[in-house]
């Protein structure tokens, strides 16, 4: 079996801080995968390291066949990311966001039409196209993003925290469209700390302290623990947890 | 370096830079503003300094110092007094010099030497000092055309100004505001266009993406340059349109030596925006590193050798310095390319140093 993302002993330490602790990822093609945990468990700085935005201090990871440490390059070209920040430029307009990122996957120019078109009815934007980003409410400014994260068709998909502040039907929306991402082949990485939202995950990972407190189905989860919703067995987990 | 990523991000900067109307019309006021502030406001010429003269025993002889002094334009007689502190009345009159006449006065006028007291507002050494030094030449040209008779002179001197013999303002701040305002337009623009895509965050997808810091680097400062450019001419233009600066020397060269300084800028810009993280501070580091040391330190505003010797040590790693004494050479004095040897190279230098100091920091940052 091959995975999307696979890590052994994976670790960010700063100075006398272990932000991520020997964590072993092993994350399914096709899988949404849920990262969950409470502000300063670590998620972030996981993902970073997995995108290849940050060195790992310790372990190795691979993602879409790529090592983490050395081969960013190669990783970043199959990746699609979305953070709790959007990072749009508000003064551009909808199709001018897209248009960049397409030129920074160097889509070719023959197919960027095609590709914006393709981002933009998936994630049901294409009324919006000449509107100016920063004068969308939140709801469809992650969908534009969600949409410039996948123009280049990425191999897998992380979203850290995507659904940062967004109402719960916007939330709601945004699921569909991960799913229906997750459908097309697309590995999706997700962090949240919502735990209604983890509920739609294959499978999730409770980060606790920077290590992997528990790992499983959604179902799995809550049997193993005696809990009728993930938000219980988050708290049960949590509790145990030494930061914040 | 792939253009293309090159191209995308300056053409997206481009766009920012276009839709941003507020920063755009400062971009293009500021020149035009500081221009005429500098070339109607730093007159060495006074017009209609308010004096007073005490006269404690009138005669036809200081009758006429007063209409004389009445009709220059340099002075305004505000009264004549009988006498008085020199201090309380410059209060009172709100003047800038009182003249004190001796009781002999007429007399000594048919018999010099004359004497005359004279004080000035010292609380505004610009002004005071241009009034002493004016005030003998207009005394002694009054009393010649009072008393018809030629006065002996001990020593003459022939002085006269080169390069700039009518002492024109404009050819000394036109090459100091080329050096601030562009050290302005680069380091405060690019400074804070990058760290406004740290906070929002899009910086971090920039770097996600393929693209490698050169190119990000590149894309980033490639418009500004364009600005400053721009910038430049404009200013020259103005120059020479409303106030007559003509560009006596190497035209080419100035422009090689322009576009180096610009470089050494945009270096400062991307170093500062590599060590904050916030607009705000962004904006007051190139205010502080640029603007302040071009304007007081390069020899701008106060000539380097009235600096103290710690500043002077100080004012040759401001790129401003080296840079102005190219443009007042080239645009004054029609100062060879060949002679220009040192300043150039040193601008370039730095230009070189910095942007790739603050490369290497930019690609490591994460």
């Amino acid at each position: 079996m091959t995975y999307s993302i696979q890590t052994k002993g994976l670790s960010k330490i700063f100075g006398h801080f272990t932000a991520v602790d020997a964590i072993d990822v092993e994350v399914h093609k096709g899988e949404i995968y849920g990262f969950l945990g409470a502000n300063g468990a670590g998620k972030t700085t996981a993902i970073r390291m997995l995108c290849g935005l940050l060195q790992p201090s310790k372990g190795t990871g691979m993602v879409a066949g790529f090592d983490i440490a050395r081969e960013t390059a190669k990783i970043r070209t199959r990746i699609g990311y979305m953070s709790q920040k959007f990072a749009l430029y508000p003064d551009l307009t909808v199709l001018e966001n897209l248009q960049f990122v397409a030129e920074l996957y160097l889509i070719a120019r023959a197919q960027v039409k095609d590709r914006i078109a393709d981002a933009a009815e998936r994630t049901g934007i294409q009324k919006l196209l000449l509107r100016r980003t920063g004068e969308l409410p939140w709801g469809w400014q992650q969908r534009l993003s969600m949409a410039c994260a996948t123009v280049h068709h990425p191999e897998i998909l992380f979203l850290d925290e995507p659904t940062g502040s967004v109402d719960p039907l916007s939330r709601r929306v945004f699921w569909d469209l991960i799913r229906a991402e997750a459908e097309r082949g697309t590995t999706i990485f997700v962090t949240t700390h919502y735990m209604d939202e983890a509920e739609y995950c294959h499978r999730a990972c409770f980060l606790v302290d920077g290590k992997i407190a528990d790992l499983g189905t959604p179902a799995e989860l809550k049997a193993r623990h005696g809990a009728t919703s993930l938000q219980d067995v988050f708290l049960q987990i949590a509790q145990k947890a030494r930061r914040s | 370096m792939n253009m293309r990523f090159v191209l995308a991000i300056a053409a997206k900067e481009f766009r920012h830079i276009l839709r941003d109307g507020q920063t755009l019309s400062i971009i293009l006021t500021l020149p035009v503003v500081m221009m005429f502030l500098f070339g109607y406001a730093l007159k060495s010429e006074i017009d209609d300094a308010r004096v007073v003269l005490i006269d404690p025993n009138p005669s036809p002889a200081s009758r006429m110092l007063a209409d004389a002094l009445e009709a220059s334009q340099q002075y305004a007689l505000v009264c004549i007094v009988p006498g008085g502190d020199p201090s309380a009345l410059m209060v009172t009159y709100r003047a800038r010099a009182v003249l004190q006449l001796s009781p002999d006065f007429g007399k000594s006028i048919e018999e010099p030497p004359v004497h005359i007291g004279a004080w000035f507002d010292g609380s505004d050494p610009a002004t005071a000092t241009v009034l002493r030094n004016a005030l003998p030449g207009f005394l002694r040209n009054y009393i010649s055309a009072s008393t018809k008779t030629k006065l002996p002179e001990l020593v003459r001197i022939d002085a006269r100004f080169l390069f700039n013999p009518e002492q024109k303002s404009a050819l000394f701040f036109v090459p100091g505001l080329m050096a601030s305002i562009l050290a302005m337009i680069c380091a405060l623009l690019t400074s804070v266009t990058i760290t406004k895509e740290k906070e929002s965050g899009t910086l971090a997808n920039l770097r996600i993406s393929r693209l490698h810091s050169p190119e990000i680097i590149t894309g980033k400062l490639l418009p500004y340059f364009v600005i400053a450019s721009i910038t430049g001419i404009f200013i020259l233009t103005i120059g020479n349109l409303v106030f007559g600066v003509y560009i006596h020397g190497n035209i080419p060269f100035l422009a090689l030596a322009t576009m180096a300084y610009i470089i050494t800028n945009l270096g400062i810009g991307l170093l500062i925006s590599t060590v904050v993280e916030k607009q705000q501070h962004a904006m007051l580091g190139s205010l502080g590193l640029t603007m302040m040391p071009t304007i007081l330190l390069s020899g701008f505003v106060f000539p380097l050798a009235s600096l103290p010797y710690a500043l002077q040590v100080l004012s040759n790693i401001i790129p401003a310095t080296w840079y102005l004494l190219i443009v007042r050479g080239i645009i004054l004095k029609a100062t060879t390319p060949a002679s220009l040897t040192t300043p150039i190279l040193v601008l370039t230098g730095m230009g070189i140093l910095l942007l790739a100091l603050a490369s290497v920091r930019f690609a490591k940052e994460k």
